[in-house]
């Protein structure tokens, strides 16, 4: 589904010149749940921001089904995104929409009519089991119901992929579980498949079944999250650097 | 005290009509055009938008002078072109040109300062979910900004109040020249003092005006 090749991308200053992503190479199939762990700096959010279309790389190619988004105009582009769902760790809610105008807010900028854009907002929002909240705004809201809004504003175009940057970072345990469940169930029902990026090993190994460790701009390392026993040597960690969960 | 204040009520009304005169027509036209200026500038910068140094430099280059020459000095420097814009070098009419060009230059630099509070992430998530730059301005810079945008745009219009006083020397008149002509140069100290109150109601309302109007827009405080 998405196949990455030969990626670089190194990000320049007045006074530095940074490399994130030096030749970077991962194949990601349709409908898993794939995740992406490597410390801080790591380039692990610039892989997203270019699959999402926000930056272009210097180097290298991205095929999604098939068609390179590099090569894509801004027409194009923008009808790629609506393939894509992306949530932040900092929510990126509009704090002076309401919970159910900010996830009807994908469709009102397709032009979809109102009571079409809020019957589906209400259905997404029933999904991610926030109904009471549909007349909050976004102050109101707990940081793991803030996500919940996020991740239901990032679905409610049907993408095909959704991005997920640091997702359970901010929050604690127990919200990042319920989080993790609602992603689960993402993928499970509707089919999405997930990319997630995170330093939170705790989060990537309840979620992903497939994970890839980035160093250093580049794949150090593959595994498939099948059974204990890979889960028990799962320590990354010390290794790279991260912060213990 | 009183006595005086109805003496010269009908002078004082008049003064504050042309004063009235001059802010309607600045502020009407420096709201526009420094919101559309402001936020080319905010687009255009490097990180913004749609990048373009020229027109980043060259907007933000003319906000800076406008706003770095001396007031009375930038009137007197604009007489020419208050003649071929409203035909006249002298009058209320007249006044309201310089009035309305630093208008437009406050209301540009409040507007650039209240889009590049918005969290850059927030653009980001309007480019993902596909909106065109034009809803991206709208909906997720202006409308986040929308509260910020009021308050800075309450101090432009209290700041145009105060140059206003000014205009006295384009014979624009109003009421700080009001003051100044029979209070102050007529040894007329009391009657400069009412003026001096009824300016500090009228910047006091404008506070309160712009404080309720940032407060209704402004949901993330609920």
């Amino acid at each position: 589904m998405i196949e990455i090749k030969n990626l670089a991308k190194e990000f320049i200053s007045s006074n530095s010149r940074k490399e994130v992503l030096n030749n970077l190479n991962f194949k990601i199939n349709k409908g898993k749940i794939y995740g992406i762990i490597g410390p801080s700096g790591a380039g692990k959010s610039t892989i997203l921001n270019i699959l999402a279309g926000l930056i272009k790389p210097d180097n290298g190619e991205v095929f999604v089904e098939g068609e390179n988004i590099i090569e894509l105009d801004n027409n194009q582009l923008r009808s790629y995104q609506k393939n894509i769902g992306m949530v932040f760790q900092d929510y990126n809610l509009l704090s002076n929409l309401t919970v159910l105008q900010n996830i009807a807010l994908p469709l009102k900028l397709a032009k979809v009519k109102k009571e079409v854009r809020e019957q589906e907002a209400r259905k997404v929002l029933e999904f991610v089991n926030l109904s009471e909240e549909e007349n909050s705004y976004p102050s109101q809201l707990s940081g793991g119901m803030k996500q919940r809004v996020a991740i239901a504003r990032a679905i409610i175009t049907k993408p095909k992929i959704l991005l997920l940057d640091e997702v359970t970072s901010a929050l604690d345990q127990e919200t990042a579980n319920v989080i993790i469940k609602l992603l689960k169930k993402i993928n499970y029902d509707l089919g999405i498949t997930i990319l997630l990026v995170s330093h939170d090993l705790l989060t990537v190994k309840k979620l992903c079944e497939y994970v890839f460790v980035l160093n250093d701009g580049k794949i150090v390392d593959e595994l498939e999250l099948t059974s204990d026993e890979i889960l028990g040597s799962f320590n990354y960690r010390k290794e790279l650097g991260v912060s213990d969960a | 005290m009183l006595k005086l204040f109805i003496d010269n009520a009908d002078k004082i009304f008049s003064s504050l009509l042309e004063t009235v005169v001059m802010l309607v027509i600045s502020i009407t036209i420096g709201m526009i055009v420094g919101l559309v200026v402001g936020v080319f500038i905010t687009i255009s910068d490097e990180n913004g938008l749609a990048p373009n140094k020229y027109v980043n430099k060259i907007l933000g280059t003319i906000v800076n002078v406008t706003r770095s020459i001396p007031f009375i000095l930038l009137a007197i420097i604009l007489i020419p072109f208050s003649r071929f814009v409203v035909g006249r070098a002298f009058g209320t009419l007249a006044a309201s040109v310089p009035l309305t060009i630093i208008g437009c230059a406050l209301f540009a630099r409040f507007t650039e300062q209240a889009l590049k509070e918005v969290n850059p992430n927030i653009i980001n998530s309007g480019r993902v979910i596909g909106a065109s730059k034009l809803q991206i301005v709208y909906y997720f810079m202006l409308k986040e900004a929308a509260p910020s945008i009021a308050l800075g745009f309450t101090s432009a219009c209290i700041s145009i109040v105060s140059y206003s006083t000014a205009m006295g020397i384009l014979g624009g008149g109003g009421i700080g020249d009001f003051a100044i002509y029979h209070g102050y140069t007529a040894n007329n100290f009391k009657l400069m003092f009412i003026v001096i109150i009824i300016m500090i109601i009228f910047v006091q309302l404008i506070q309160m005006v712009g404080n309720i109007i940032a407060k209704k827009l402004d949901k993330s405080r609920k």
